[in-house]
């Protein structure tokens, strides 16, 4: 299934946007193996969305449940990298 | 009855700006030789006024109306009347709620914009699109959204206000300048950082070291339950890679990234408070619009 990240919330600077997409992710997931997130026309995201959305939903699943089947598309060169800086974070918070 | 009036300066040094905002303060007010519930803010001594002048005049402004003043604007020389219409000044400050302006009339200047829920979520993408549409067509201004972002959430989550803090951009085309300012009357970083440090570890901090921790390390007060402590990271990060210009000022310090990477810090004689954060970008360094990668990639 996949989830277009501009359709889904107006903005990716906010708490509250993150919490939309967070639910959004936790719902497509309860209903899907594989989960792919589009990050079409977006350029940035805030600490505080990604902490809203990715971050709860690691908090949620965990690394295992999460391997392999969140997968993101449509993406810029430093929307990947904000993402993967976070992530990687995220695994450091964990250990 | 003695109207106490308040002199808009175009400060160049910081220190002088500092104790300006603080001499000028509602609790700083004489209530015995000052009475009435009015303030004049005279501009007769404002020349070139600058987006880190804008925020914290609209902080003191709100806040002089939120303790139930009247504010009287006088003295405006001509050219300074037209700036501050051109980004809705006078509108933002006699009616704080409202918050949705049109665009302004000048296109280098964004309106001020109060920070409540709603900026957050809008002024960030907002101050990428219109300059990205009117000077940079083929640039990316990611950095400046994301830094906004992120000093935006921080006034949101950490300041405890009474009253909302500001934000003001202003892309100035001779120098290649965009100068964007946010600002708070809220606690300060340091203050914040030294109440939790001491609560929680019993650790005393100086008021340096405490907003050298709250830049320079993933530090967190967990304000809110989403608060991790990676704002200042990426803020930073963002800074250094278009080779920009930070200015942090809280409480009695003064933190600054120059372009060429080197970190300073000031100590002040007057305390700021709240937190006031001034980002300058060389516009020549911001980098090219990007591609979308099609292809799906693990996110975990």
């Amino acid at each position: 299934m996949k989830l277009i990240v501009s359709d889904i919330v107006s903005g990716t600077f906010s708490n509250a946007d993150g919490l939309v997409l967070k639910l959004a992710i936790d719902k497509a997931l309860a209903d899907n193996e594989q989960v792919t997130i589009s990050f079409e026309g977006v350029s940035s995201l805030s600490s505080s969305f990604l902490n809203s959305s990715i971050g709860e939903i690691f908090e949620q699943y965990g690394k295992d449940g999460l391997q392999s089947r969140l997968k993101m598309t449509n993406y810029t060169p430093t929307v990947l990298n904000i993402v993967k800086k976070y992530t990687s974070t995220l695994y450091a918070s964990a250990c | 009855m003695k109207i106490k009036t308040i002199e808009v300066v175009d400060f160049n040094n910081i220190g002088d700006h500092i104790k300006w905002v603080f001499l000028n303060r509602v609790n700083k007010l004489d209530k015995k030789k000052y009475p009435g519930k009015v303030i004049n803010l005279s501009f007769s001594f404002s020349r070139f006024l600058k987006p880190y002048h804008i925020t914290p005049l609209a902080c003191l402004v709100h806040e002089y109306l939120a303790s139930g003043y009247i504010i009287k604007y006088k003295n405006i020389p001509f050219h300074i009347q037209e700036y501050l219409d051109s980004f809705h000044f006078f509108q933002l400050t006699s009616n704080p709620a409202y918050n949705d302006f049109p665009y302004p009339t000048d296109c280098k200047t964004l309106p001020l914009w109060l920070i409540d829920k709603n900026a957050i979520s809008l002024y960030p993408g907002r101050v990428q699109k219109y300059y990205e549409d009117n000077f940079f067509s083929d640039r990316n201004l990611h950095l400046l959204s994301g830094s906004l972002s992120e000093l935006l959430n921080n006034v949101f989550d950490h300041s405890n206000s009474r009253i909302p803090g500001y934000t003001f951009t202003q892309h100035n085309t001779t120098n290649n300048r965009i100068i964007t300012s946010v600002c708070d009357f809220g606690v300060g970083i340091p203050r914040k950082i030294k109440e939790f440090k001491k609560s929680t570890e019993n650790i005393i901090l100086s008021e340096t070291e405490a907003l050298k921790e709250a830049i320079e390390t993933k530090f967190s007060t967990k304000s809110t339950p989403h608060n991790k402590g990676r704002g200042w990271d990426n803020i930073v990060s963002n800074v250094k890679a278009i080779r920009a210009k930070l200015i942090v000022i809280s409480n009695s310090v003064n933190y600054v990234i120059f372009p060429n990477g080197e970190v300073r810090m000031y100590d002040f004689s007057y305390n700021f408070h709240g937190t006031s954060v001034v980002i300058t970008i060389d516009t020549r360094q911001i980098s090219y619009k990007e591609p979308e990668e099609i292809d799906e990639v693990d996110i975990f």
